[in-house]
């Protein structure tokens, strides 16, 4: 499988929290990336148009408490968190070769 | 009274940035869109940010109109359509070259004659590339799960 882009990743990372609208997913993107990263909202849902069509994501109806019902909620599928769960581990591989290397070092605990 | 700074990029023209997206995005996307933009110049605003976030948005939504007319197909659409119209045509030219017309040559309106035959080809070329564009991206019923 080839590697997912940075605007996938962040946006089913986003939506493995729970189900999320646009702008949430926009917030979260911001949240997890530590402010270094901001997609605007048409890479946001072209992201999302293109995950429905492959069938990672869906659409769902808003939750009873939604605050703003014009809001449409998206929720992330088995295949897309299939998906995600491989470029992790894709990563994480490729994170130990860059230890072997000595690029990254090893985190030290305590 | 506070001074207002000027900005490039506010809701009316954003909104006019997103008639540029192609008809079926638009239709799905561009009041989500509207909305997080309003909502992000909001929190901007307040935190004092706007100028950047607007060079953000704005490039967003150049980058968004690119790419989302090159996924509608568009561009292959239209190849496709003149494509087929161009070798009927060139066709057609062979066709008329092999055939004797006695066009007397005192005749004062024959150039005008080829332009108009010229510009009828013209816009019928552009018409059905128009006509079969706008029928290959029409927008597709969502289902709503």
């Amino acid at each position: 499988m080839m590697p997912l882009t940075p605007a996938v990743v962040h946006v089913l990372l986003s939506l493995a929290g729970g189900d999320r609208h646009g702008y949430a997913i926009l917030k979260d993107v911001e949240r997890q990336s530590a402010s270094r990263l901001r997609f605007g909202p048409g890479t946001i849902y072209g992201t999302l148009q293109r995950l429905m069509e492959v069938g990672w994501v869906e659409e769902v109806d808003a939750p009873a408490g939604a605050s703003d019902s014009r809001r449409r909620y998206y929720r992330l599928m088995r295949a897309g968190r299939e998906a995600l769960r491989a470029e992790v581990d894709r990563l994480g591989a490729l994170l130990e070769v860059a230890r072997a290397h000595r690029i990254r070092p090893r985190e030290t605990r305590g | 009274m506070p001074m207002r700074l000027p900005t490039f990029l506010d809701a009316s023209s954003y909104r006019a940035g997103l008639r540029l997206c192609p008809p079926a995005f638009r239709r799905e996307y561009a009041d989500q869109m509207l909305q997080d933009f309003d909502d992000a110049c909001r929190e901007a605003a307040d935190a004092g940010g706007m100028g950047r976030l607007q060079l953000q948005m704005g490039l967003d939504l150049i980058r968004t109109v690119v790419v989302q007319w090159f996924r509608s197909g568009w561009p292959v659409i239209m190849f496709l359509s003149v494509l087929p119209m161009l070798a009927a045509m060139a066709g057609l030219a062979r066709l008329v070259g092999r055939a004797k017309f006695d066009i007397p040559e005192n005749l004062p309106d024959s150039e005008a004659i080829g332009l108009v035959l010229i510009a009828t080809v013209t816009v019928f070329l552009v018409a059905t590339t128009i006509v079969l564009t706008l029928w290959a991206t029409r927008p597709r019923r969502r289902i709503r799960r």
